[in-house]
């Protein structure tokens, strides 16, 4: 098995293994009750029931991974481009989500804060160069780290990439929106590279009150 | 090299007045009249199963063809094995939304609510009558096909019309933790009085009191002089509020919402009593006990009386969730 094909299946497994993990929410007690004034008696005092509190609102941490896929091209050449990322973003909900609720084409598990901000780790562990000569194997791309700023299913991001197999180092950003990405970075030594595609990433969320 | 069909020859039966038509009352059923009190609900509820397998029908009978065609570079007909199949596997589908529990449970967390009624099944001919009218587009085809464009359009309306069916109806709000009494009830020599918790929330909780005069027994003075909510590790007083106060100072009209001033006469007496603390942190680090102390005075006599309490999470009725949740 080359290194590129090892690359593949180390990411494969990597992006079962995290897909398998995701897709859920949490609920954590912090900070859970509601918003009242005690010093204010109920709306409907005779009612001999809890008033139902204000809403507080939430705050999630998520865990999002996934697999990006796309074509890439620059300095170096043209290449598919397979990606893995970790992103761990916070955020938060001014109206608490509802379980019951139905969200028409959500899953329920899935819960996206509508604002919310991360940090990006990730590996373009696979590049297949556009390239018919035998010696144009598979090889490893940069590793990289980011800043995110996401809108529900929207986002860009901002970051550093570094490709341990060249050397070569510099800034990249990125913009998203639901299952299509680009990118482009700029390393010392390498020169520049511009891609695109198709990425599959589900979070993983852990909410309380706010 | 195969050649694609084009998508005005698989999507062109959805642009046809009867899928069009089985959309419209679909669409209509489910958004319009389902809860507007304008048809019976014995009606909207059956009305949803038939106009819906028909259009899923033909939807899936055209989808069907179009991912065929797609590999095959040619498209099968309608009503043989392939339109067969995919009518048999909406009715499939259907039946086990309608029978199986664990199905029905899975799809209504991915998608919306669908009632679990195995009387729905008797709409599943819908699916014959699907089949009769695609034999009769098999016999028809040299027509002229629509626009591409109006097919493509009749598709994506007959896709979102399936899959944004049923409308969900109203559904409880969120859980939110409160302070509950139990059975919180004490006999007085002219009377009883009761206390129930009306009022939790991050910085603090409130407990109605109702005073209930005995008609047949001399009337008393029920006066509340204290009030504590004790914790373990400490106490916080709580302050009465007086609710001619607060009536004197609203702006809305006195719809009965608030008692009125305990008159003499009153054979109930209601009183509000506010305890402002940070319930959050008590809540956050797990300090979920305490106990109400109310200092009665009754004819002259002072009497305490304790009710325990705890905090918990606490499910409310729809009606509860206002406007937020629906």
């Amino acid at each position: 098995m080359t290194g590129g094909w090892a690359s593949l299946a180390r990411v494969a497994v990597a992006a079962a293994v995290a897909v398998a993990a995701s897709g859920c929410h949490h609920h954590r007690d912090l900070n859970a009750p509601g918003v009242i004034d005690p010093m204010l008696p109920p709306a409907a005092l005779r009612d001999r029931e809890l008033e139902y509190p204000g809403d507080p609102g939430e705050r999630m941490l998520m865990v999002t991974t996934g697999v990006l896929g796309g074509a890439m091209g620059g300095s170096t050449g043209g290449a598919v481009d397979l990606a893995g990322e970790v992103t761990v973003s916070w955020g938060e909900n001014p109206i608490t989500h509802n379980d019951r609720a139905s969200r028409l084409f959500i899953p329920r598990g899935v819960l996206i804060p509508p604002r919310s901000h991360g940090v990006t780790l990730g590996w373009s562990a696979l590049r297949v160069p556009f390239d018919d000569r035998p010696e144009a194997n598979p090889v490893t791309g940069p590793i990289y780290l980011e800043v995110q700023r996401s809108w529900t299913f929207a986002g860009v991001g901002g970051g550093w990439a570094y490709d341990p197999r060249t050397g070569g180092t510099g800034p990249q950003v990125n913009a998203f929106y639901t299952f299509y990405f680009v990118r482009g970075r700029f390393l010392l030594g390498d020169g520049w590279e511009l891609g695109g595609g198709l990425q599959l990433k589900i979070p993983n969320t852990w909410v309380h009150r706010r | 090299m195969r050649s694609r069909p084009d998508l005005a020859s698989w999507a062109s039966d959805l642009a046809r007045p009867v899928p069009l038509a089985a959309a419209a009352v679909l669409a209509a059923n489910d958004h319009l009249l389902k809860g507007a009190g304008l048809v019976p609900a014995s009606i909207t509820g059956k009305l949803s199963d038939v106009a819906g397998l028909l259009l899923a029908g033909i939807v899936a009978v055209a989808l069907a063809r179009g991912a065929v065609g797609a590999v095959t570079g040619a498209l099968p007909r309608r009503d043989r094995r392939l339109g067969v199949g995919a009518l048999t596997s909406v009715g499939l589908g259907f039946a086990a939304l309608k029978l199986w529990p664990g199905f029905n449970h899975a799809l209504t967390a991915a998608w919306g609510v669908n009632v679990l009624d195995p009387s729905d099944l008797w709409a599943l001919p819908m699916l014959a009558v699907a089949w009769l009218w695609l034999r009769d587009r098999e016999v028809g085809d040299g027509a002229a096909l629509p626009r591409r464009f109006t097919s493509g359009l009749a598709l994506i309306a007959a896709l979102l019309v399936c899959a944004a069916t049923p409308a969900p109806p109203p559904v409880p709000p969120p859980a939110m933790p409160g302070w509950a009494v139990g059975e919180a009830r004490l006999e007085v020599p002219c009377g009883q009085v009761e206390a129930w918790v009306s009022k939790s929330g991050k910085t603090g909780a409130g407990l109605t009191v109702q005073v209930t005069h005995a008609a047949d027994v001399e009337r008393c003075d029920v006066t509340i002089v204290g009030a504590t909510l004790r914790f373990r590790d400490g106490a916080v007083a709580g302050q009465e509020v007086p609710l001619s106060e607060l009536l004197a100072t609203s702006d809305e009209p006195d719809d009965g919402r608030y008692a009125r001033p305990p008159v003499a006469a009153a054979p109930v007496e209601l009183h509000y009593l506010g305890f402002a603390f940070d319930n959050q942190a008590r809540w956050n680090r797990g300090d979920r006990d305490a106990t109400f102390e109310l200092v009665l005075e009754l004819g002259g006599e002072q009497r305490t009386w304790t009710v325990a309490a705890h905090h918990a999470w606490r499910e409310f009725p729809v009606e509860k969730g206002g406007r937020y949740y629906r």
